[in-house]
Formats: structure tokens, C-alpha cells, sequence
């Protein structure tokens, strides 16, 4: 009896280390803690309350979310990588991706690597992948790519009798004809000192055949196609806000759902409001590319290339754990679920089509659209200088301190002057 | 080795000051130092691993041949001189008014102060949005009354610095008015006895009796409010971003631009000292007048 006993025992005993090393193998990070920065947005939102457990449920890793307000997260990571280096994942958006390769360790090694996730980097739509990374070494992934979109209001153009502007007249005539003073604004625009606000005239510049720099580098602001594209916005804007110098993004966003703007031009992320369920026009709305000068003109790129990515910071006391977390939230099947319920953008050419996102978000394709043809505002680290050394110029030519031309002229100055400090006319 | 009483009782003291000396030096004295430190490099965060290089007084030399720089200062000046004199005259005004102990003045007294509790980031944010052109308390009330179409100010380069000396002259009118009520309070009766004897009119026991008494008072009530009108940043943070253009770029949120935007460690640290030094030598100025004041 006792010999049977102590057999079953050992027997018993045998199988749960059998079933904890299984378990073990199913779960190698179990108990690790990590850290992410992240911006704060729907996205990260759900990937605190419904990504994060779901982690932790299914792997044992903590992940600690940190939601960091947009003006502030450059901050914080810079200073923490250069100080405390804390976060285990790091959340850069395009524009400072180049910069922050300096402290990111290279994921290759973790691609196709036994009990990692797939990434699937053929599904990731290739335009955004080679923005991303442009090299051998792999640092990003992108989970939310973003950029601008020319919006209008579909139900007013039909009430109207007029069709979609191909053209700058015709949406300088649509702005003109559904403007209703106190009620209506022909066109929306965020105005307000900033980078959105820059970030919106870009694609009008490239509307006029124009760009931001020659093939040497040399900024090309002040272009007629510049110029051009400047004064046309400050024709369009007599139809706008009249506080247009203070009208930001959030402004923006809360007209332009509450029905009181016609069509504008903004950050990608206002077609999720404005198809949101507490908006007023929800279904009403249409999206594209902004209208050309003339229909011979070719604009060489859609838009500035913005968004967000992850990556692991090459200070992470657990660089394997992180790299893990990195694919699995960047997965095809994790990053649909994540933008489905977050800002509904999509990064993979399967989310493009994915009739699910679509529905929560009908703008899903004018944004692929504008990504295909979409470029990085600078491809180096003095992308910020050049964005704040625009923003003072063009703020004051939208509130009407200085004129189109002489706005654009110090700009292209300051920023010929940035990049000579920084020797790129010396290479 | 023993330590005898009296020893004890000596070092006593100093050992219940280590935990602030400790705090003191953690928080205040060391980023002091560091920043100080950090003055005399070049130091830019986006390229940090690149590390620092000494570069001597040149951060303070470029910072006084920055017309960025200079025009900020000149927009923080005009702020002042824009935002102290109203909150003064009003401030006053009023606590010469509650110092009448007029009906509801207690009442008065505890309502004024709530401006002041509220930190400046949401006083910028309730701010703007009085002033929303669409949406603004203001600009409702002007449609109402038929008087315009709408109120914009703070897209205006010519007046949105006003815009926000008003939103400051709305939360710091009421330290003004505190710091003036409590020096009325502590007057002297007898002066007032005399004066009122010798038939003084109101205006007369103001002019001759109350303000010369209550100059010390009035000197700290102005310095105080010049060195915090001086570093004003959160409002501007929020109310404008320092736009339309440069219009109310104040030197305090050009350094955090090109602190925290630029990320010029270095230059920002040097530019944060020139405003210390420049605060210190205004803060000198009004304890000077002060000293005379007292010795007069």
C-alpha cells in the first residue's frame, strides 16, 4: 500500500514538473516588468485597459504604461535615455526616429526567431515600412501611421449640385458658396501656432507643384509654387475662422464634428472624430487629396509622412522580453484589434481593406492613399529645429503680421542656416 | 566614545535641520549647480550620446546677440507693464473698499481670494475658451447685445498679449488685493483721528495719510508680482503657445522652447541664468527702495 502510494506520488510529482516546464516553455517572460513611453492618444488608452491585461493574461509580462502628452514625450525620453533610462519600449513618432536610433537596439535578430511573433513585414504597407526603416538594421515598428487629409462635407456638396474640387478654384468657390457667417465655415484650417499648423500648409505647397527642398538640399519654401500655396491658404482662410491664429487642432476638431465647417485640411486623426458615434456628421463626410493649383500640375508628394512606432531601447535590462511585446503589440492580428479600437489607422496593407476598420473609420483608404505618396518632412535629426524655425514665420503670416513672401523668405533662411550649422552643405 | 550632555543639546539643533538641509540640497541646490554647470557647455539632448562640450561664456554671449531672445524680453516687459499697474490700481481699489467694511465684505473677502487657488494652467485653458470666437462667454454676450459679431483676440497679433495680461489680471488682482487689505488693517488709528479733526477730505487723508503709510507694503505687493509676471509661462502655454507669430513669446517660454523643443541643454541653461540674474537685480531694486522707504 505505502509502496503504491509513494509510486503514485512520484508519478504525480513527475507530471507537474513535466506540465511547469511546458508552461514555462509557453511562457518564457513570465514576470517580467516592462516600461513604455507612449503618447497619449485612443490608442494608448486601449492599450492600457485592453492590450496590457491581455498581455499579462496570456504571457506573465507587465507591461507598465506610461501616457505622455504629446508636447512633453520627446522630453521625456530623451532625458530618460540620456539619465534614468527606465522604459524598456520606446514610442518615437516619425520625425524623430532618426535621432532616437542613437539609444534603439536592432530587432533582426528577433525576426523569425523560435517562440517570437511573426511580424508579417510583407503586410506592412511598404511605403511606411521604408520611412520607417530605411536601412539593414530594423528599429521600428509602425502601429498608427498618420498624415494630413483634405476633408469636406459630402451632404452639403450634394445639396449644393457641386461636385468634388479637383481644382484650387473649385474649392475656393465651394469654400465662397456654403460659407454662412455664424454658422458655416467654407473652410477649416488649424491655424493655431504649431506644428499641425505647418504640417497642413505642406500639402498645399506640394498641391502647387512645389516642395520643400531641391535635390541639394536647399530649401525651397519660398518657391513661387511656395508663395503661391500661401497666399491661396490665406484666400481660403477669408472663409474660415475669424480667430484663425488661435484656431487649433482642438477647435478644429470640435467645429468640424459639430457641423459647423464645410471642408478643411488636418491631421489624419480628426477622421476618426468626425465619424465617431457622438458625431454630428457621422456618414456625411468625404475624404481625399487636397485639390491641385491646375490640372496639369504634379504634385511630387501627398503629404508629410507622420505616426508612431515601437521599438526597444538598447539600455532595457530586458532587451528580449521588450523585442517580444514589440512584435506581438505590432502583429497583424494584435495592431488590427489595437487601431479597430484605437485611431482606427491602418499600417498593414490587410488593414487597408479590412472591412472592420473601415466601418469604424470610412477614411481607412484616403489615408493609405495619402501614406503611398507620402515623405518624411527631413531625414535626420534636425527635423524639430526646422519645424519650430517655420512655425513663427507662418504663424505670422496667417494672423497677417507679415506678407506670404517675406514669411516664407525667413523661413527658408532660418532653415538654409540650420542645416549649414549642422554641415550638411559641407558633405 | 560618550558624548556628554551639553554636547548634545549643542548638536541637537543642527540634526533636526538635516532632513530639510538634505531636501534642500536635492531639490534646490544641486539642479542650481548643474544647470549652472550645464551653462558653460554645448550641450544638445537629441544628440546626447555625442556628450557635451566645454564651451566657456559663449552660451552667454550668443544668448545677448539673440534677436529671438531680445524680443522675447521685450514682449515680458510689455507684459508687465501691461498686467502690474492694473492689478495694482484695481487691487487697491478694492481694499480700500472692503477696509470700509461695507455690508458682505467678509463674504467679498473669501469669493476674491478663489481666482488665486486655481493653478495658471487652467486659468489659461478657461481663458481661452472665454475667448473661443464661436463658442466664448464674450463673444455670445457681444452677439446678444448686438454689439459684434464676435470677440477675437487671442488670433490677433496686436492684442493677444493683452488677452493674456487679462486672464493675469483676473488670477492676481486678488493677491493684490489681500496683501493691500491686510496692510490697511494694520494701520495706525490716531493719523486718521488727526486728520479727520482737521477736516482732510477723503482724497486728502489717501494721499497724505494712507498711501505714504502703506509704501511698504505697496513696495513688496510690486515686487512680488514683478518677479512671478516676470517668469510667466503656464498661460502662455496654454492660452496661445507664444503665437500669433512671436506675439506674446515670453522669455520664460522661449527658454522652454528651446529647452524642451530644441533641446539646446546648454543655451537654455545659460538663458535661464540671465533671467535669475535679471530677476535678482529687480528684486535688489525694490529692497533698496524699500530700505528707503523704512529709513525715510
Amino acid at each position: 500500500m505505502k509502496r503504491s502510494l509513494g509510486i503514485l506520488l512520484l508519478v504525480g510529482l513527475l507530471v507537474l514538473v513535466f506540465f511547469n516546464s511546458v508552461y514555462a516553455q509557453n511562457k518564457p517572460f513570465e514576470g517580467v516588468t516592462l516600461r513604455v513611453a507612449i503618447v497619449s492618444t485612443e490608442d494608448s488608452k486601449y492599450l492600457a485597459t485592453g492590450l496590457a491585461p491581455r498581455l499579462e493574461k496570456e504571457t506573465g509580462i507587465k507591461l507598465i504604461v506610461d501616457q505622455v502628452p504629446y508636447d512633453e514625450l520627446n522630453a521625456k525620453q530623451l532625458m530618460d535615455a540620456a539619465g534614468a533610462k527606465t522604459y524598456d519600449i520606446i514610442n518615437p513618432c516619425t520625425e524623430w526616429s532618426r535621432q532616437y536610433m542613437a539609444f534603439a537596439e536592432p530587432i533582426n535578430p528577433y525576426i523569425g526567431k523560435e517562440g517570437f511573433p511573426n511580424p508579417e513585414i510583407d503586410d506592412i504597407i511598404p511605403g511606411i515600412w521604408k520611412v520607417w526603416n530605411p536601412g539593414k538594421d530594423i528599429y521600428w515598428f509602425p502601429y498608427q501611421p498618420d498624415s494630413r487629409v483634405f476633408y469636406y462635407r459630402n451632404d452639403l456638396l450634394q445639396e449644393a449640385g457641386m461636385a468634388t474640387p479637383q481644382i484650387w478654384e473649385d474649392a475656393k468657390v465651394i469654400a465662397a458658396k456654403l460659407n454662412k457667417e455664424g454658422s458655416m465655415y467654407g473652410f477649416g484650417y488649424p491655424g493655431r501656432r504649431g506644428f499641425s499648423m505647418n504640417l497642413a500648409w505642406i500639402p498645399i505647397l506640394f498641391s502647387a507643384g512645389g516642395d520643400v527642398f531641391d535635390k541639394d538640399l536647399k530649401p525651397t519654401l519660398n518657391s513661387q509654387a511656395g508663395v503661391d500655396s500661401l497666399n491661396f491658404l490665406l484666400e481660403l482662410l477669408k472663409f474660415g475662422p475669424k480667430d484663425i491664429a488661435s484656431f487649433g487642432e482642438f477647435e478644429h476638431y470640435g467645429a468640424a464634428k459639430e457641423g459647423r465647417i464645410a471642408m478643411g485640411i488636418e491631421a489624419s486623426g480628426i477622421t476618426q472624430a468626425l465619424e465617431s458615434a457622438d458625431s454630428k456628421v457621422r456618414g456625411k463626410m468625404g475624404y481625399g487629396l487636397f485639390p491641385v493649383k491646375a490640372k496639369d500640375v504634379i504634385r511630387p508628394n501627398t503629404a508629410i509622412m507622420g505616426g508612431w512606432s515601437l521599438g526597444v531601447a538598447n539600455y532595457s535590462k530586458n532587451k528580449d522580453a521588450a523585442a517580444w511585446v514589440v512584435l506581438w503589440l505590432t502583429s497583424k492580428e494584435i495592431v488590427t484589434d489595437w487601431q479597430i479600437h484605437g485611431r482606427a489607422h491602418a499600417s498593414r496593407l490587410s488593414m487597408a481593406t479590412n472591412a472592420e476598420l473601415i466601418k469604424v473609420n470610412p477614411a481607412v483608404p484616403t489615408i493609405v492613399e495619402t501614406l503611398a505618396g507620402a515623405k518624411l518632412l527631413f531625414d535626420g535629426p534636425e527635423t524639430n529645429e526646422l519645424e519650430e524655425a517655420l512655425v513663427v514665420p507662418l504663424s505670422q503670416a496667417i494672423s497677417g503680421e507679415l506678407s506670404a513672401k517675406d514669411a516664407l523668405d525667413v523661413a527658408a533662411k532660418a532653415w538654409a542656416d540650420i542645416l549649414d550649422k549642422a554641415g550638411y552643405y559641407k558633405k | 566614545m560618550a558624548i556628554n550632555l551639553r554636547t548634545r543639546k549643542k548638536l541637537f539643533p543642527y540634526l533636526l535641520l538635516i532632513p530639510t538641509l538634505v531636501l534642500l540640497v536635492c531639490i534646490v541646490i544641486y539642479p542650481l549647480i548643474f544647470s549652472l554647470n550645464l551653462s558653460f557647455y554645448s550641450y544638445d539632448l537629441k544628440k546626447f550620446t555625442l556628450g557635451k562640450q566645454f564651451v566657456g561664456i559663449q552660451n552667454f554671449i550668443d544668448a545677448f546677440k539673440d534677436t529671438q531672445f531680445l524680443k522675447a524680453l521685450k514682449i515680458t516687459v510689455l507684459f508687465m507693464l501691461i498686467a502690474i499697474p492694473i492689478e495694482f490700481v484695481v487691487g487697491l481699489s478694492i481694499a480700500l473698499l472692503l477696509n470700509k467694511d461695507i455690508r458682505g465684505s467678509k463674504t467679498i473677502r473669501t469669493l476674491v481670494i478663489i481666482p488665486m487657488m486655481v493653478t495658471p494652467i487652467i486659468v489659461g485653458l478657461q481663458w481661452r475658451f472665454l475667448f473661443n470666437y464661436d463658442m466664448g462667454l464674450i463673444s455670445q454676450v457681444l452677439r446678444v447685445l448686438h454689439i459684434s459679431e464676435g470677440f477675437n483676440i487671442l488670433g490677433n497679433h496686436s492684442y493677444a498679449l493683452a488677452g493674456v495680461a487679462l486672464a493675469d489680471i483676473w488670477q492676481w488682482t486678488p493677491f493684490v488685493i489681500l496683501l493691500c487689505y491686510s496692510g490697511l488693517r494694520s494701520l495706525p488709528i490716531e493719523p486718521y483721528e488727526a486728520v479727520t479733526m482737521d477736516g482732510a477730505t477723503s482724497w486728502q487723508t489717501f494721499k497724505y495719510i494712507t498711501l505714504p503709510l502703506l509704501k511698504p507694503v505697496i513696495v513688496i505687493t510690486i515686487l512680488l508680482r514683478t518677479m512671478d509676471a516676470f517668469r510667466i509661462y503656464d498661460m502662455i502655454y496654454t492660452m496661445t503657445f507664444g503665437g500669433p507669430g512671436a506675439s506674446t513669446e515670453t522669455a520664460s517660454f522661449y527658454v522652454y522652447r528651446v529647452s524642451f523643443k530644441l533641446f539646446h541643454m546648454g543655451y537654455g541653461s545659460a538663458l535661464s541664468y540671465i533671467l535669475l540674474i535679471i530677476t535678482i537685480i529687480i528684486a535688489n531694486l525694490f529692497v533698496n527702495s524699500l530700505k528707503k522707504v523704512w529709513e525715510g
